[in-house]
């Protein structure tokens, strides 16, 4: 009755089942390749999310691979590395299958050897991005997506902190022999109440109380004086620093930062107080695509400084016009005996308003004085708007008071205007919050891709690891095939994240 | 009887002896290298990446060839038979599929903006756009862009 089926039928006529495996390959290989199906989906999903973020953010608000340290030599090589070590796992293959042991020990641990070079790359990579600010995440971050009023706030608070930090642990040196005397004068007293209390007999409550509490202090001011001494030491290891760093930091906040504010807070034109803050920016991270804002700014100014020399000098025409010749020789002897320029021009209609310093011949009569006060104020603003088109030295010299060079191109001529790579890099300890578009979208893909991509190198080192003590024959050869197979796939992933983190 | 069909499910030892051999992964790791060459140049030339996007379909070209090479020749799959396909061929669907949803909402999100996603959006700064906020739409009567005009 069960003849006709294709199982096998023993002599008692039961069916024998035989195992028919689905694939034509051992289970081990079978579970690696489901295991590397659910890698490919994962990775395709944190790349995929790489390319719909980078891809999706407008031109030139994705900051380019220069823009945040990525060296392209440094990925390639990378890639090299992989590359051969996938070359020299698929040897270790054929040595075992061939049953050559030994070779393919030698095979494996040159994989080994070059999935560690990886590695240490990598390491390097990182601490490049993290010594320059470069992190997944805020606060150690320091990377801001414009240049607003949050960043120059940022930029100003770190300045200050810095600033009053440093010359806190300047007084604190300063006045640190004092507490020493203190103490030290402190504890003579203090020992030789307590000898005296000491030699003395029948002592009464309150001389008993008091040797008590001289018994508690004595050891808390040696404790204080050699905690004081500690921190002398340390005060003063950093008085090198301190003496460089303070008044850079201080001519930067003063100059650059508080000038910065200025215009942000008191200009009324809203595209000009975004360049000004865009400026900032630039002095300390450039991005060399914002160069232009730099120029259009000093367009802007040339442009109003010309539009309020052109209203002084219609103003003045006018009042000279009107001008009583008393008004006008009393003008010229004001102007012979050293005016007072004013910083503005004073809205001078309002005659009970006098300005300043002003000698008043007793012969004016008061509308000729408001005129005359006028009329010099006039005169001594023109004389301060001397400057018709500033070039960018000037600009920053005049504005970046204290060291020209020191904001400008650290020395070098304006020919050097490429080799600018800004306060941050010219002062590694100023770690000033930098601006880079959409930067901290790019860290944090940065250091996940990479991050995850990093933890796959290290399973497959620890993997690596277990099997190379082992005899490496041919009866293991599916063992190592199976092993290869997962570096082949961690090395696919990079070959898909090097373009797409470096290149593109 | 029953001897004869057990499965011969390692048996791939006879199979492979054929397969693989040093010249041929030489060959690849060589072509591997080369190619990583070719990208590189392509995404360092000034030339190629004038047009970003020509530049963007070599890597991308080149990268798939990197790894069909690794896949074909290093993971063996040239030689292997049609089930790498049911476990290949799902899983770059997945991923082509997975990366496409994404573009609705994360890729298009600068179209659209809420008043405080704006306030703190990156501004894209390039040299010649007149205004970094012309695709986007605002919920509110005006946009940012008028009060960046200034001539």
């Amino acid at each position: 009755m069960a003849q006709h089926d294709s199982g096998h039928h023993d002599d008692h006529g039961h069916i024998q089942l035989e195992y028919q495996p689905s694939l034509p390959i051992n289970n081990g290989k079978v579970i690696l390749w489901l295991f590397l199906s659910t890698e490919i989906m994962f990775f395709s999903g944190l790349i995929g999310t790489y390319i719909v973020l980078r891809f999706g953010a407008p031109a030139g608000s994705w900051p380019g691979p220069h823009d945040v340290h990525v060296v392209e030599k440094v990925g390639a090589f990378n890639t090299f590395v992989l590359i051969c070590s996938s070359l020299s796992i698929v040897l270790a293959l054929e040595a075992s299958r061939s049953n050559k042991a030994a070779l393919a020990r030698i095979w494996f641990g040159l994989t080994f050897f070059l999935a560690t070079v990886f590695l240490g790359v990598k390491a390097y990579e990182y601490n490049s991005k993290f010594q320059h600010g470069i992190y997944p995440q805020k606060p150690r971050s320091l990377m801001y997506e414009k240049a607003d009023i949050y960043y120059v706030s940022a930029v100003r608070m770190q300045l200050n902190d810095m600033v009053t930090t440093w010359k806190a642990e300047d007084s604190e040196l300063a006045t640190a022999p004092n507490t020493k005397q203190q103490l030290e004068d402190e504890q003579q007293t203090a020992t030789a109440r307590r000898d005296e209390l000491n030699g003395m007999s029948n002592l009464t409550e309150a001389q008993n109380a008091e040797l008590a509490q001289l018994k508690e202090r004595l050891p808390e001011i040696k404790s204080d004086l050699s905690a004081l001494a500690a921190r002398v030491t340390v005060l003063e290891s950093g008085i090198a620093d301190r003496q460089d760093r303070l008044p850079k930091a201080e001519s930067i906040l003063n100059g650059l930062a508080r000038w910065t504010e200025a215009v942000a807070a008191r200009t009324d034109d809203p595209a000009k107080r975004q360049a000004a803050m865009e400026i900032l920016a630039y002095q300390i991270y450039p991005l060399h695509r914002d160069a232009h804002a730099v120029s259009e700014y000093l367009r802007w100014e040339a442009a109003d400084r010309d539009e309020e020399v052109a209203k002084l000098a219609r103003e003045r025409a006018e009042l000279e016009a009107r001008a009583t010749p008393a008004t006008m020789e009393a003008l010229n002897t004001v102007a012979a005996s050293a005016p007072e320029p004013s910083a503005e021009p004073t809205t001078s209609t309002d005659a009970a308003t006098p300005p300043p310093a002003t000698p008043l011949p007793a012969t004016l009569t008061p509308e000729e004085t408001v005129v005359l006060n006028r009329l010099a104020a006039i005169k001594a603003r023109l004389a301060e708007i001397t400057v018709r088109e500033m070039s960018l030295e000037d600009f920053f010299a005049v504005h970046y008071v204290d060291d020209k060079h020191t904001f400008m191109h650290a020395g070098h001529g304006a020919e050097d205007a490429e080799e600018w790579h800004g306060l941050n890099e010219e002062y590694k300890w100023l770690k000033l919050p930098m601006k880079i578009p959409s930067g901290n979208m790019w860290a944090s893909t940065y250091f996940l891709l990479t991050g995850f991509h990093a933890l796959h190198v290290v399973v497959g080192l620890i993997v690596f690891a277990c099997i190379m003590p082992l005899k490496l024959d041919s009866s293991r050869a599916n063992m190592i095939e199976n092993t290869g197979l997962y570096w082949h796939f961690v090395d696919l992933v990079w070959i898909f994240l090097f373009p797409l983190l470096y290149l593109f | 009887m029953s001897d004869e069909k057990v499965a011969h499910a390692d048996d791939e030892h006879d199979d492979d002896h054929g397969h693989g051999g040093l010249g041929k992964y030489l060959a690849v790791g060589a072509s591997l290298a080369v190619l990583t060459g070719i990208s590189f140049a392509a995404g360092s030339s000034p030339t190629i990446m004038n047009t970003p996007q020509l530049g963007w379909t070599i890597m991308i070209a080149v990268s798939c060839a990197k790894a069909m090479l690794v896949m074909l020749f290093f993971m063996h799959l040239i030689w292997e038979a049609n089930w790498k396909y049911v476990l290949t061929v799902p899983a770059s669907i997945m991923s082509l599929f997975l990366m496409l949803m994404l573009v609705p909402d994360i890729g298009l999100r600068t179209r659209k903006y809420s008043e405080e996603r704006l306030l703190r959006a990156a501004v894209p700064t390039v040299a010649d756009s007149h205004s970094p906020l012309e695709n986007v739409e605002l919920h509110q009567d005006k946009t940012p862009a008028e009060s960046h005009e200034h001539d």
